[in-house]
């Protein structure tokens, strides 16, 4: 009865542990890569509301924000927080824009290298553009909801800051629902999609401070 | 009888000047205190558990932004995670307070910032940020009777002191400290929620390192 009781037990909590990780390997991604590629050519616009969990392990605390999200091709987005503040970093033209609380200020994506590495990440992980990407080890997994692609930067002083980037796309439409940022020590920032619209009009004021 | 009062005079006005030339600068107008008969003040009070700042950190010439959680992670420790409104980390620090000497532990602080003073300049001013003057710290501590300014002197260096302002009730308006080698530096609290201050701003001058903090919430 001990022995039942202590499997009972066992069993019970390794459920969670089977629950997250339901994702298995795909072994022939070569179909998967193209639909993905074939999709994000075919993706021009992008408008989506967004929460935004900061997951801070060793405090055992989750920092929330939200707000909506743009892009546009090429290389035009707008992060647009309402909460905890309200905070908008636009990218476009090669430039970052910032509006904080009514605060503008501006300056060039490659004065900084930093900023244009993790924008260019951004881009990536949002629009599905990473299938050809050499920075990145690519591998796929699958479970009955998503497509799970992990990516882990090959650039040393990246990893320092970004272990690897998971994203979860919705099996039938392909489009992101999920962008999980992960850093050295298993903090991680996770990024709920929801409204998510595709190729709709978009001006591009939208990726400017005046809106 | 003349001569008698003037040697008289005279050895007042050395003791006087030698006793004047023994204190800094900064405490004249201040009398020392006893420090059990005093309750040193700090900007949280003992009441800190967990709060969420809006901040912006100017350091080295770069500006940060994003949000800054304060925590108490035992009774004697912090954490101070500051972070980009993205969610990319900038630093996660730990101050632990049950030594004479505040400990630091540097858990995470983003490779570009990993320049020159800036670990030790941050750490040096959230220190006071956060500091709780226990029972075990050993130091002096003098008033000024005008204007209830208290000072803080360790008993290593007099040159390293904290000196406080007050608005209201046990409420710090302004802290400025001096320390070696990492200069001068100043937090002025524009505004208080309920024990929490609201809107505050940390300076230190020799290194132009800024650090403005509005509260989101706790």
């Amino acid at each position: 009865m001990r022995i039942i009781n202590s499997l009972i037990i066992i069993l019970f909590f390794s459920l969670p542990t089977f629950a997250q990780n339901d994702f298995t390997k795909v072994l022939d991604d070569e179909v998967l890569r193209e639909s993905i590629r074939k999709h994000s050519s075919e993706t021009f616009t992008i408008k989506s509301k967004f929460s935004q969990e900061k997951h801070l392990s060793m405090l055992e605390e989750v920092v929330i924000s939200s707000g909506r999200f743009l892009f546009k091709k090429e290389n035009n987005i707008r992060w647009e927080y309402s909460l905890p503040f309200e905070y908008t970093i636009i990218v476009a033209n090669g430039k970052f824009l910032i509006n904080n609380e009514g605060k503008l200020s501006e300056f060039d994506i490659s004065s900084n290298p930093m900023f244009k590495q993790i924008s260019d990440m951004i881009v990536l992980a949002v629009s599905g553009n990473f299938v050809q990407n050499d920075q990145f080890n690519i591998e796929f997994f699958q479970n009955g909801k998503y497509y799970l692609a992990t990516l882990k930067p090959v650039d040393q002083q990246v990893s320092e800051m970004l272990s690897g980037i998971n994203i979860y796309f919705d099996k039938n439409a392909l489009n992101v629902e999920k962008v999980k940022f992960l850093e050295p020590g298993n903090d991680f920032t996770l990024i709920n999609f929801k409204d998510y619209q595709e190729n709709i009009n978009l001006s591009d004021e939208e990726f400017t401070t005046n809106k | 009888m003349n001569s008698l009062k003037f040697k008289i005079f005279t050895f007042s006005f050395l003791v006087l000047l030698s006793f004047y030339s023994c204190s800094p600068n900064y405490l004249k107008g201040y009398e020392i205190k006893n420090n059990t008969d005093l309750k040193v003040p700090t900007i949280f009070n003992g009441k800190l558990i967990k709060a969420l700042y809006k901040a912006n950190l100017i350091v080295m010439g770069n500006e940060l932004s994003g949000l800054l959680l304060l925590k108490k992670t035992n009774p004697s420790e912090y954490r101070i995670v500051f972070m980009s409104e993205l969610g990319l980390k900038y630093f996660d620090f730990g101050v632990n307070y049950t030594k004479e000497k505040p400990e630091f532990t540097n858990y995470y602080l983003l490779s570009p910032m990993q320049r020159g003073e800036v670990e030790k300049i941050l750490f040096n001013d959230l220190c006071i940020l956060l500091s709780e003057f226990s029972d075990n710290i050993k130091y002096k501590v003098y008033r000024n009777n005008k204007t209830g300014d208290l000072a803080i002197l360790n008993n290593v260096d007099e040159y390293n002191y904290v000196a406080f302002r007050y608005s209201g009730k046990d409420k710090i308006e302004k802290i400025q400290w001096n320390s070696k080698p990492e200069g001068r530096s100043m937090i002025s609290i524009n505004n208080y929620k309920g024990n929490l201050p609201s809107d505050l701003l940390m300076e230190n001058s020799k290194y132009s390192l800024r650090l403005q903090l509005k509260l989101v919430e706790n």
